[in-house]
């Protein structure tokens, strides 16, 4: 700590900090333009300059370190003159043209220009005038008002690592650009239009559409993925205008991506329902009130109850919904029509991959946070484009490499981070399950594991039967890897004081995906990698309320808290609450109800922004079972290809536009609030779901507001005990956590429990599954190619198709395929194939892309073009979703 | 991914990895990869930048920076001839302002541009060592000294015969 002296004031501080850091403690403000605190330190701009005794010349704060005894001016004549000369210098290219400005209001150099400045200048001659061209569809480069504080240049490679602007050419010419000024070809993050203190980056959605002084500014939680990001919605007049981002809040401390910065257009996009929609005899769908629709959807379903059954009434609803109308959903399923015939599109994750966590570890989620990501000293991804699945946790991936963290991808498909990761194995489809038990094979050989963790382990010479069928050298050739890249990877992982796992959705949801989960947690536990800060195992389920929706119940086998349906004492618990009896037999899973329907069990479908025409697997069949329904209700924002086929559409609001609790990947429950009314007469789901069951007689689905209904989950979901309003307050709180944690343990700015298992496994959890496969997916001749459906960094499932902005950055869907694989085939580039399951087939145009593992296909799931639906088969495990598809690809 | 064979002969990649293999650093090698190439080639060329680049590890923009902020290293192809006026004090004290007005009216180009006919280049240089000659010009290798606005002509046209 050192003791120094800023205009009269005295303060002691770490001695690491800057003058500038320091002035700030003491409520002192110095003028910057290119200090930003998420930011190396550069000393460019020279407005912060200050006048230090003992020093002849003036000093930048921002890169002056503190020392004891210093004594510091801010605010003398000499200081001032020195800020209006920088002032007048910017003034003389930047152009004065306020008036059209995007970032008027909110710019840096017309602040302090108001401030220090006056409108003249002593210099006289013209102003520099560089030509520009628009580099990209959605961010604006306006070179001239550049004002050279290399902010943007350093956000793109410090923090988001992908390195696309520099700063081209040199002295008065310099400008700010990609590659060759070339087009923009980015990740569209938006760091840089955050970044920038002045107009010359900027956003094109909104360009001279509103004042940034008429906004007003509300925050919220982003809905377009698990990661559960804080931003804020910039309204005016009942519309979202823009985002900006949350500086310093939240799990991402303000950082954003493409899809939270730009994807807001939903929300006000022309199309949206507005009003309740009902099916006339004459077979069309016309506008009706909201007290029509209700009673009509009342109506039909207590009638089908009465005829057919609970049995015969289904729901499916999506997992971007609240926790509260999560909860409502399952409520009325089970208390209103007696049934448990109730699911999310992603319940292939509580079926499939959960439950091997939970059976091997007890728990019920990822084990660790998402923040613990930035200091891991080894990482293992697997079958994850993190980047591309969890933006903001890949960008804590990407700080870990930069604080010297060891990542090792296995993929089969290069990723942004195979430019960045220590190493990126591009492993086939299915052979991952070697990779990992080579890296067993190592640790067992080498002594590298744990002997307190392995100690008392029954089934330890089982895990090393397991690995002896092949040496190590076999694993390698067989992987097209060197014995080096697997032993070392082993070597590093087994030694790193903090080692993580993070697999993703083509890791789990292959065909044989939990074998290879099985093979992880043998790794993490024979290494001791569990119930530690930084040793986690994360399964990124990208899905933006996965959590929350099994939390809260919505499973035709578990109730809320994940307990099974079937449990006697937790029935009897919430039949006393809940004044109902509550159906004991296990649910259909949603691809069992679409079955249903299809062959005329199935009476009844709820649908709740979900759009299985287009996303579900069976293509054509699907249409045709949901055609069968004597009664089909669809809640939506926009008349989806599924909505159009309903009996009744109500309009359902956007996240922007409602009150509730998200729970996000990492167990994180938050608090998102509204902006904006609903548009037109939309309401949000939880007050759909309060009438529909008020209106079906069932007085206990009465609330006045989504809080009466987090009262109730308060009081009876498991993991949710206690929890309320006043304590999410802030950053949320992570489940599980007593009473005692919710109200006092504040640790460094974390509510609740940062990772699981901090007590060590169970001791009936301790053993080892001793995998014996060697692959996982076994070789078909008829389909000899593996297909990976997967996400594009730009959409969210078929939902992101609605916005603008968005389908300007990637609209169509086209095949990858590696050009070795394409020219096997004999497909050129751009030339048109058919795709063929042995569900189905559709044709879509090939690209060629280096980084795909030869043989293994690549698709985005999002567009009409190629819907995914089409090809994929449905699992054992009735996930609406796998992430891998057997295909055969001919020319079409 | 742009692969050497396809811009490179096997005996130049050969002499780039000799390049590299000079630092501890590859990345340290990106000038005097920089200029090898523009010796054998002319100038850097987009494929030749993102060969650089990915040969020495670096983002691809981090090349385009370096290899613009010279001004002895193009990013276009130049003329058949490189012009370098000095633009430094002794030359400018001493008439190099008039120089650069001939230069300019005689090629009808700006400074950084390429003569229609494709022969010269002109550039600006921060001075080229010759102090005592100024102002000074140099023409490829060849300095000429004490230039006149009026010899400019005569110097431009020494070189229009040669190849």
């Amino acid at each position: 700590m050192v003791r120094l002296t800023i205009d009269g004031s005295q303060i002691m501080v770490d001695g690491n900090l800057k003058v500038l850091d320091a002035a700030k403690k003491l409520g002192i403000h110095i003028p910057t333009f290119c200090d930003h605190p998420r930011l190396s330190e550069l000393g460019a701009c020279r407005m912060c300059l200050v006048e230090v005794e003992g020093m002849g010349k003036l000093q930048t704060a921002c890169t002056l370190a503190v020392a004891d005894g210093m004594v510091v001016l801010t605010d003398t004549p000499r200081v001032e003159h020195a800020r209006k000369m920088m002032l007048e210098f910017l003034l003389i290219n930047h152009p004065l043209e306020c008036t059209v400005c995007d970032a008027s209001g909110e710019c840096t150099l017309q602040d302090f220009a108001f401030k220090y400045g006056s409108a003249e200048t002593r210099f006289r001659g013209e102003k520099r005038v560089l030509r520009d061209h628009i580099i990209s569809p959605l961010i604006d480069r306006n070179l001239n008002r550049c004002i050279q504080c290399k902010r943007c240049v350093r956000i793109c490679d410090e923090i988001q690592g992908v390195t696309a602007l520099g700063m081209s050419y040199r002295g008065a010419a310099t400008v700010v650009g990609p590659f060759m000024d070339k087009d923009l070809d980015c990740e569209y993050c938006s760091h840089c239009i955050w970044s920038c203190p002045v107009g010359a980056i900027t956003s094109r959605a909104m360009k001279q559409k509103v004042r940034t002084w008429e906004l007003e500014k509300a925050e919220a939680i982003c809905p377009f993925c698990s990661c559960g990001c804080t931003l804020l919605y910039n309204t005016r007049n009942n519309i979202v205008h823009r985002v900006t981002h949350a500086e310093g809040r939240g799990v991402n401390q303000g950082s954003l991506c493409s899809k939270g910065y730009f994807g807001y257009d939903i929300i006000n996009h022309p199309d949206r329902i507005t009003s309740p929609l009902v099916r006339d005899p004459e077979g069309s769908l016309r506008t009706a009130t909201w007290d029509e629709a209700l009673d009509t959807v009342a109506g039909r379903l207590s009638q089908i109850l009465e005829e057919s059954g609970g049995e015969s009434i289904g729901g499916i609803a999506t997992d971007r919904l609240t926790n509260e109308e999560l909860f409502l959903f399952q409520k009325l399923f089970r208390v209103g029509f007696a049934s448990n015939n109730i699911d999310i599109p992603s319940g292939v994750w509580s079926r499939a991959v959960l439950p091997v966590l939970e059976e091997r570890l007890g728990v019920f989620a990822a084990t660790n946070s998402m923040d613990e990501l930035n200091y891991v000293n080894a990482l293992l991804l697997i079958g994850c484009d993190i980047t591309v699945a969890s933006p903001i946790a890949g960008l804590k991936v990407k700080h870990a490499i930069q604080r010297g963290g060891l990542v090792t991808e296995i993929t089969p498909k290069g990723t942004a981070l195979s430019r960045l990761a220590k190493r990126s194995l591009v492993v086939s489809l299915g052979k991952e399950l070697a990779f990992v038990k080579g890296l067993i094979k190592v640790v067992l050989e080498e002594g590298l594991y744990d002997e307190k963790a392995v100690g008392g382990h029954k089934r330890f010479s089982n895990l090393e039967f397991s690995v002896k069928g092949r040496d190590l050298k076999t694993i390698a050739r067989d992987l097209d890897l060197t014995v080096d890249d697997i032993a070392d990877t082993a070597r590093e992982f087994a030694s790193a004081q903090k080692a993580s796992v993070v697999f993703g959705e083509t890791a789990a949801l292959q065909p044989g995906g939990q074998d290879l989960i099985n093979a992880l947690i043998d790794l993490m536990i024979l290494t001791g990698k569990l119930g530690q800060e930084g040793c986690g195992l994360y399964p990124v389920i990208t899905n933006t309320n996965f959590q929350g929706a099994v939390d809260m119940g919505v499973d035709p086998g578990r109730l809320p808290g994940h307990v099974p349906a079937d449990s006697p004492s937790v029935r009897k618990h919430l039949e006393k609450i809940w004044k109902a009896k509550l159906p004991k037999a296990k649910g259909m899973n949603a691809l069992e109800m679409i079955q249903a329907a299809s062959d005329g069990s199935l009476k009844a479908l709820y649908l709740v922004g979900v759009n299985p025409v287009a996303s579900f697997p069976g293509g054509s069949g699907v249409t045709e079972a949901l055609e069968k329904l004597d009664f089909l209700v669809v809640q939506e924002l926009f008349l989806t290809e599924t909505a159009l086929r309903a009996d009744v559409v109500l309009p359902a609001v956007s996240t922007a536009e409602k009150n509730g609790t998200l729970t996000s990947m990492e167990r994180r429950i938050q608090r998102t609030q509204r902006a904006i009314e609903g548009v037109g007469h939309s309401m949000p789901d939880w007050r759909i779901f309060s009438q529909l069951g008020t209106a079906c007689g069932k007085e206990v689905m009465k609330y006045v507001n989504a809080a009466e209904v987090l009262e109730e989950i308060a009081e009876v979901v498991p993991y949710y005990s206690g929890v309320s309003h006043r304590i999410l307050a802030d950053n949320g709180l992570q489940w599980p956590f007593s009473k005692e944690d919710a109200r006092e343990i504040y640790h460094e700015g974390y509510l609740g429990t940062r990772h699981l298992l901090g007590d060590g496994l169970p001791s009936d959890k301790q053993r080892f599954a001793a995998v014996e496969n060697w692959e996982t997916i076994s070789p078909d001749a008829d389909f000899p190619m593996t297909l990976v459906l997967g996400d594009l960094l730009f959409h969210s499932g078929t939902f992101t198709r609605y916005s603008e902005s968005l389908n300007k950055l990637a609209s169509e869907a086209t095949l990858f395929m590696n050009p070795q694989t394409g020219i096997g085939l004999d497909v050129p580039e751009g030339s048109a194939v058919r795709a063929i399951s042995a569900q189905g087939e559709f044709s879509v145009r090939v690209a060629y892309a280096e980084e795909l593992a030869p043989g293994v296909l690549f698709i985005p799931r999002h567009f009409a073009n190629a819907p995914a639906g089409t090809l994929m088969v449905s699992t054992r495990e009735g996930g609406t979703e796998t992430a891998v598809v057997r295909v055969r690809v001919v020319k079409a | 991914m742009i692969r050497s064979a396809e811009i490179f002969s096997s005996q130049e990649h050969r002499d780039m990895e000799a390049i590299v293999a000079r630092y501890d650093s590859p990345a340290s090698a990106i000038l005097p990869l920089f200029h090898y190439i523009q010796k054998i080639q002319g100038y850097l060329s987009e494929d030749a930048l993102t060969f650089v680049a990915e040969f020495v590890g670096v983002p691809h923009v981090r090349a385009f920076e370096v290899a613009t902020y010279y001004t002895m290293l193009f990013t276009d192809p130049p003329g058949r001839h490189l012009i370098q006026l000095c633009r430094n004090l002794s030359c400018h004290v001493n008439g190099a302002e008039d120089i650069l007005e001939k230069l300019k009216e005689e090629l009808g180009i700006q400074v950084g541009g390429t003569s229609g006919d494709g022969l010269f280049t002109l550039v600006e240089v921060e001075c080229i060592g010759a102090c005592d000659l100024a102002p000074a010009v140099m023409v490829d290798g060849d300095l000429h000294g004490r230039v006149s606005a009026d010899a400019v002509r005569g110097i431009l046209d020494s070189y229009r015969g040669k190849a």
